[in-house]
């Protein structure tokens, strides 16, 4: 087997094991980093919500007042902007959705179902956690999710604490039965970001592709250039270095000198291998006088 | 020395008269305003005084904000007549009554001095501390209590209250002519519907942008029979400084003719006409 053989599977076998413990682990980091980006995107969107809420609160909120005492506008709750906002987000990412799930709602859209309810009351009874995140099956297919708890503020009782005290427009709006009762710190709402699994899975399969493909074409770089290197640095020389030798050892002496250029291991096994024909001559030479 | 202490006293009196006179100022004039002040018919504009016996007409869009000198705020919606009937006090700072002939008007009343009193030709609403939404139509008038506190109460054919009674911050008012008034929890849909879309607002304070002297009104002409009419037709109780006030203008012989041959709707005037040309004593 010639050498440059033994050389390139022994490259092929060390490459091929590389291949695939590199898959491996960046397909599982992959996946990790993908999911995390997906969880710090959704906390980022959260966070933006919450001051889109701020701002409804403090600065639109004072603005609507008077208009209230004429007809509800929902443009004055924290909860709706903040919907209004995510929807708008979703024209970006379709894939991200938004839920301020309740336990005793005002408007019964965003009434918490079975699974929400679960995480709010998960909340209430650990007070202490302020973020949960998982993992669920839908319809749809499985979901990332991430929900915080909201904790009722002061503010939150001119609409949620009696109906006597609740603006008059809000009453018309959605009745007296609803809403209501709500405490100062207590958990009754949670803000929940979801998004399929599918879009980390698909980030980190097209990420993990990238990144093997490119692996393959470095290998396959890699491979002709030391092939190339090995052919014009050693098994030519080598290979002329052969042919002389059995030149002479066929008793033809008149095969030209190699000439050596450069100071790297081959360059000197030249000059050795000239040095010995050179001896070799002279010796065949004082037998033949 | 006899003559400068009255010219020293007429000097201290004058800016006194003044001040009983002045309501406040123009802070918003939009779509045309038109001002009958004496007998002069004016054209209204930003920054301008207002004073009490002034009849304001705004335009079929216009929008108009008057901010007197106690702090109330009163603005008047499109094709609206306000008359500034009567101040409670002396001085400019004092409560006061106003008369609303027909169309809108927000009143946010902040008054420390003496409760305003709004009327119009069916309800009057009394505030000291509290913002009304007035309508006054052909048929019927409506108030609306945005906030704070005020009495209603229903007026007689000659423009006199009964007896007021309190009124809460949400509660609208109504009351058809000829018929007793409406209590509601809320304002009717048809009174949401056709209200100024601005009156839904607190009534923003533009007295930080009138500076420098106010402006003069333009004076259009002397007042026409016409001009008069809608006002020579309210309830009798607030056209009762009208002969004097407007008695010169029966030199107009045009203005004498009208006001003639309409007698019998304003019957106080038959004194002011000559006998010969008095209708009730001819015969």
């Amino acid at each position: 087997m010639k050498l440059l053989v033994k050389f390139n599977l022994v490259m092929c076998l060390v490459f091929l094991v590389g291949f695939i413990a590199a898959g491996l682990i960046s397909r599982s980091l992959l996946e990790r980093n993908a999911q995390q980006e997906i969880f710090e995107n959704a906390r980022i969107m959260m966070e933006a919500a919450l001051a889109v809420r701020g701002y409804t609160g403090k600065e639109i909120k004072p603005l609507l007042d008077t208009q209230m005492k004429y007809s509800f506008l929902p443009q004055s709750v924290p909860a709706y902007s903040a919907n209004q906002y995510f929807d708008q987000l979703r024209i970006k990412f379709p894939d991200y959705s938004y839920r301020e799930a309740t336990l005793n709602p005002t408007n019964p859209v965003n009434r918490a179902n079975d699974w929400e309810a679960d995480i709010i009351q998960y909340f209430r009874q650990n007070p202490q956690v302020t973020e949960r995140v998982g993992e669920r099956e839908t319809a749809t297919g499985r979901t990332l999710y991430i929900a915080r708890a909201m904790k009722v503020g002061p503010s939150c009782l001119e609409c949620h604490d009696t109906p006597d005290s609740a603006p008059r427009t809000l009453i018309e709006r959605y009745g007296s039965d609803n809403g209501f009762g709500w405490k100062v710190n207590d958990i009754v709402t949670a803000q929940i970001v979801s998004a399929p699994t599918k879009l980390p899975e698909q980030r980190a399969r097209n990420v993990f592709a990238v990144f093997m493909v490119s692996l393959a074409v470095i290998f396959v770089i890699v491979f002709l250039a030391v092939n190339a290197m090995l052919i014009v640095l050693i098994t030519r020389p080598i290979n002329r270095l052969s042919i002389v030798a059995d030149e002479l050892s066929l008793g033809n002496l008149n095969v030209p000198e190699f000439q050596v250029g450069g100071k790297d291991e081959i360059a000197k096994l030249y000059d050795s291998f000239n040095r010995m024909r050179r001896s070799l001559m002279e010796a065949i030479k004082m037998l033949e006088a | 020395m006899y003559v400068t202490l009255v010219s020293v006293a007429l000097l201290l009196l004058l800016p006194a008269s003044l001040l009983a006179q002045r309501i406040g100022t123009l802070t918003v004039v939009e779509g045309g305003l038109r001002i009958i002040r004496n007998t002069s018919v004016l054209r209204g504009s930003q920054g301008a005084r207002i004073d009490w016996g002034d009849m304001l007409e705004t335009g079929g869009s216009g929008l108009v904000q008057v901010e007197c000198e106690t702090g109330a705020i009163v603005a008047l919606g499109p094709s609206s007549q306000l008359f500034f009937f009567s101040h409670t006090g002396a001085g400019g700072a004092t409560g006061g009554e106003l008369v609303l002939l027909s169309g809108w008007l927000k009143a946010e009343t902040t008054s420390k001095v003496g409760p305003y009193l709004y009327n119009t030709p069916l309800l009057a609403g009394k505030t000291k501390e509290g913002t009304l939404v007035m309508h006054a139509g052909a048929e019927s008038s409506e108030m609306f209590v945005e906030s704070g506190s005020a009495g209603v109460a229903e007026l007689t054919a000659n423009g006199n209250a009964g007896e007021f009674r309190a009124a809460k911050a949400g509660q609208f008012f109504s009351r058809q002519r000829g018929k007793n008034v409406v209590v509601g929890s809320s304002p009717a849909a048809t009174f949401l519907d056709s209200m100024p879309r601005p009156f839904r607002d607190t009534l923003p304070s533009g007295l930080s942008q009138i500076k420098g002297k106010p402006p003069e009104l333009r004076r259009e002409r002397e007042v026409s029979y016409a001009d008069l009419r809608p006002w020579l037709l309210m309830p009798a109780k607030w056209r009762t400084e009208f002969v004097t006030r407007f008695e010169s203008r029966l030199d107009d012989p045009e203005f004498r003719r009208e006001l003639e041959s309409h007698i019998r709707d304003h019957p106080e005037w038959e004194e002011a006409l000559p006998p010969d040309k008095n209708p009730s004593t001819k015969n």
